[in-house]
């Protein structure tokens, strides 16, 4: 088994105060003392407590959090823009805490592409020579550069913009150079902090659509930090949920609205929509004779598909699973769970 | 009850009104009203003085005049939400208040020891051991320094020269010309119009060759301070020793009166262009470099951030960053750097920096109006000429 993509293990960061960290982490690590305690009894702000994740090649994983979690703190260190306080990252199972200083911006010029909340481009280049830029930073030729960004430029859709000025374009817009400039080195893994937060929700849907083919296509390992949950469900094939610095729960979008680890994630999950989440299996009652006349579906289908028959039929539903167990749906059934109330 | 309500209380009913007016600095102290008690306290010391020297009529408006003041301002309810009683130290601003008020009565008596008081004992003899070692400092370096005072001499001669000759060598037409040009691109017809009158008026009147010396002491001051204030303004935003070191002195540099660098730079250069090069530059530097460092600091970090994500080094980043994000803060600097430069420069003529300057200085010194008026002028027309061409654009071509 090849390693993953990325790998956080046992990750700390904290800010203030640098003489007593040692003795906070060890502190942290035995669970004799919490954040709240670490910052009054030591004047230390524990940003990210014990984080540990791998991200499979090919994966996207995402970071769900409210402002002052850690997420961004976190993503920081993947490419050591933040050096972590204790723990280790390792991308394509390398350690990267031993990397020297040209070693690490081989890394970031050619391995990791990042993508920002605020576009953090160049006011005063063109939108092509913003979309070159790390082709730029590690020395490739002026033409070759100007054609591959040109080319990440069609690819998110700016084909005809190559010399206007970011000024000139819309926040989405602006978003997707950004989005052409990680693309552009060709990097294995993308970096994506909140990168569609500040767009309005239409244009956000859209580039959220947009990214999940391009990113599947394109073969990325891609960690994805945001606060909205709708968004990590779109886009991510796992998510983690992260409170005060600590992951509470990693997991498919479906483990995590269908069985939350604490209150905090259920809180959350609570509005979240479960039609294209819970599946018929899930939900279905066993049973030996489903009735003949009853419409079946595989214990795959989501519940939108269940409730689109049964809207026709007003009928129970059976579902068939292939190796011949059975089960029976009802209309009682559906709206439990679309209340998110346990079977 | 707390004691803001008690305060309250006290200001709306009538009799202790004339409480308030007797014992005003306490009153006003309690409540935490500090420039109240300030501005009292201060006129009863001056009521107070006025008295002793028996001045009785003056004291006594003083005394009651603040107290009616005072009082009306109260009936009135101004500034009454900026009283802060909990938090005054008030027992200290009374006790200062009372041994001001000792001080002022101790100065009236007769005698010797009130003389003390009345007059700031100061020493003759610290001052002038002070003032004879920096003579003695800047002697011995003067002597053992020489060598290197000779050569920066030289290099800033070199310069100087290199400048004025070369300005010099362009006929007066190729001025109306390009700085035409210049100024047509800034700004159209109007500036045009500005800068042609100004070049107009030096050659006019005879002050050609008098404004090139003056320009070329403005341009090469301005090279002097682009060369060591940029860098150093970078350095100061980036190092917070530097700029916690820099900070006061820059202060320092600013606050000092412009006729005291010409000071030092007699002693180190003795007199002509460099040391007056060398004056100028002390003062209009400090402008450039914390421009340059209010620019470079002002660039976003998630600019910062984008630029090390994607592997640059930092030497890249401020190339590729935050010098261009930083330009129009540094150029308001170049543009402050020019007109002090022109300020000073004006003054260096004092030490023989020549040009226009200098015939102000002449007319000054031999009471000649006209003539000093019109090279006062020139001196305008030169700094217009500066700020239309070089300083910040107005013009919406630009844009």
């Amino acid at each position: 088994m090849s390693a993953p993509a990325i790998e956080c293990r046992g990750v700390y960061k904290l800010f203030g105060n640098p003489a007593c960290h040692d003795e906070v982490i060890g502190l942290l690590r035995e669970g004799r003392i919490d954040r709240t305690g670490a910052q009054q009894r030591f004047g230390c702000i524990v940003a990210v407590n014990d984080a540990s994740f791998a991200v499979p090649r090919g994966e996207i994983f995402c970071i769900m959090g409210l402002s002052g979690s850690g997420k961004s703190t976190l993503i920081r260190h993947i490419n050591r823009l933040i050096e972590p306080t204790a723990g280790e990252i390792f991308i394509d199972g390398r350690p990267i805490s031993g990397l020297d200083a040209g070693q690490l911006r081989e890394l970031r010029a050619r391995q990791i592409g990042m993508v920002f909340q605020n576009m953090a481009l160049l006011p005063h280049r063109s939108v092509i020579d913003n979309a070159a830029l790390a082709l730029e930073l590690r020395g490739d030729d002026p033409q070759s550069r100007r054609r591959v960004a040109a080319s990440m430029l069609a690819r998110v859709g700016l084909a005809g913009w190559h010399d206007s000025s970011p000024a000139q374009l819309s926040g989405g817009m602006q978003q997707r150079v950004g989005l052409a400039r990680a693309l552009a080195a060709d990097p294995q893994i993308l970096l994506m902090d909140e990168p569609f937060s500040a767009l309005d929700p239409l244009i956000r849907r859209q580039l959220q659509d947009e990214f999940r083919q391009l990113s599947t296509r394109m073969g990325k390992t891609t960690l994805f930090i945001t606060h909205d949950l709708d968004e990590a469900i779109r886009i991510g094939d796992r998510i983690a949920i992260m409170k005060d610095g600590e992951i509470c729960q990693t997991g498919t979008p479906a483990q995590i609205v269908g069985s939350p680890a604490n209150d905090y994630v259920a809180e959350f999950v609570r509005n979240i929509s479960r039609l294209h989440l819970v599946t018929a299996g899930e939900i279905a009652a066993p049973t030996a004779e489903p009735p003949t006349d009853a419409r079946r579906v595989a214990p795959g289908a989501p519940l939108a598909e269940v409730i689109d028959i049964m809207a026709e039929t007003g009928a129970p539903v059976a579902v068939a699973a292939p190796d011949g167990t059975a089960g029976l749906v009802t209309p009682r059934d559906v709206l439990r769970a679309l209340a998110g109330r346990p079977q | 009850m707390s004691r803001t309500d008690e305060v309250n209380m006290h200001i709306s009913s009538g009799a202790p009104i004339l409480w308030r007016g007797l014992v005003a600095p306490v009153s006003c102290a309690r409540e935490g009203r500090r420039v109240r008690f300030g501005l009292v306290a201060v006129a009863d010391c001056l009521a107070l003085a006025l008295l002793l020297n028996g001045r009785f009529l003056a004291g006594g408006a003083v005394l009651a005049g603040v107290r009616a003041v005072l009082v009306a301002a109260d009936l009135a309810g101004f500034g009454r939400g900026a009283a802060q009683p909990e938090t005054a130290p008030w027992r200290l601003a009374i006790l200062a208040w009372l041994m001001a008020l000792a001080a002022v009565l101790a100065a009236g008596l007769p005698g010797q020891p009130a003389d003390w008081l009345r007059r700031f004992p100061s020493s003759r003899e610290l001052f002038q051991s002070v003032s004879g070692g920096i003579d003695q400092v800047i002697r011995s370096l003067t002597q053992s320094l020489g060598p290197v005072f000779d050569q920066i001499r030289n290099v800033l001669n070199f310069l100087i020269s290199a400048i004025e000759q070369g300005l010099g060598l362009l006929p007066w037409p190729v001025y109306f010309l390009f700085l035409g040009l210049m100024a047509w691109r800034r700004g159209g017809a109007g500036v045009l119009a500005v800068v042609w009158l100004c070049l107009g008026y030096l050659g006019l009147f005879g002050y050609w060759d008098k404004a090139i010396v003056t320009s070329a002491l403005v341009l090469a001051s301005l090279c002097v301070c682009m060369v060591i204030g940029i860098p150093l303004g970078i350095l100061m935003a980036k190092n917070r020793v530097v700029g916690a070191v820099l900070e006061p002195v820059l202060d320092f540099m600013q606050t000092l009166p412009s006729f005291v660098y010409l000071l030092p730079a007699v002693a180190f250069f003795s007199i002509g262009k460099p040391p007056a090069l060398m004056a100028t530059v002390i003062f209009a530097m400090p402008p450039l470099i914390r421009l340059t460092a209010l620019g470079i600091g002002q660039v976003p970090t998630y600019v910062r951030e984008a630029l090390y994500a994607h592997g640059a080094t930092p030497m890249q980043c401020l190339v590729k960053a935050e010098l261009p994000l930083a330009l129009p803060s540094i150029r308001a600097g170049v543009n402050q750097c020019i007109m002090m430069s022109l300020a000073m420069v004006v003054i260096a003529a004092l030490i023989g920096g020549g040009g226009l300057g200098y015939d102000v200085l002449f007319a000054l010194q031999n009471v000649q109006h006209g003539q000093g008026l019109l090279a006062g002028i020139g001196i305008v027309a030169c700094a217009m000429l500066f700020d239309r061409i070089m300083g910040r654009s107005r013009g919406p071509k630009d844009r």
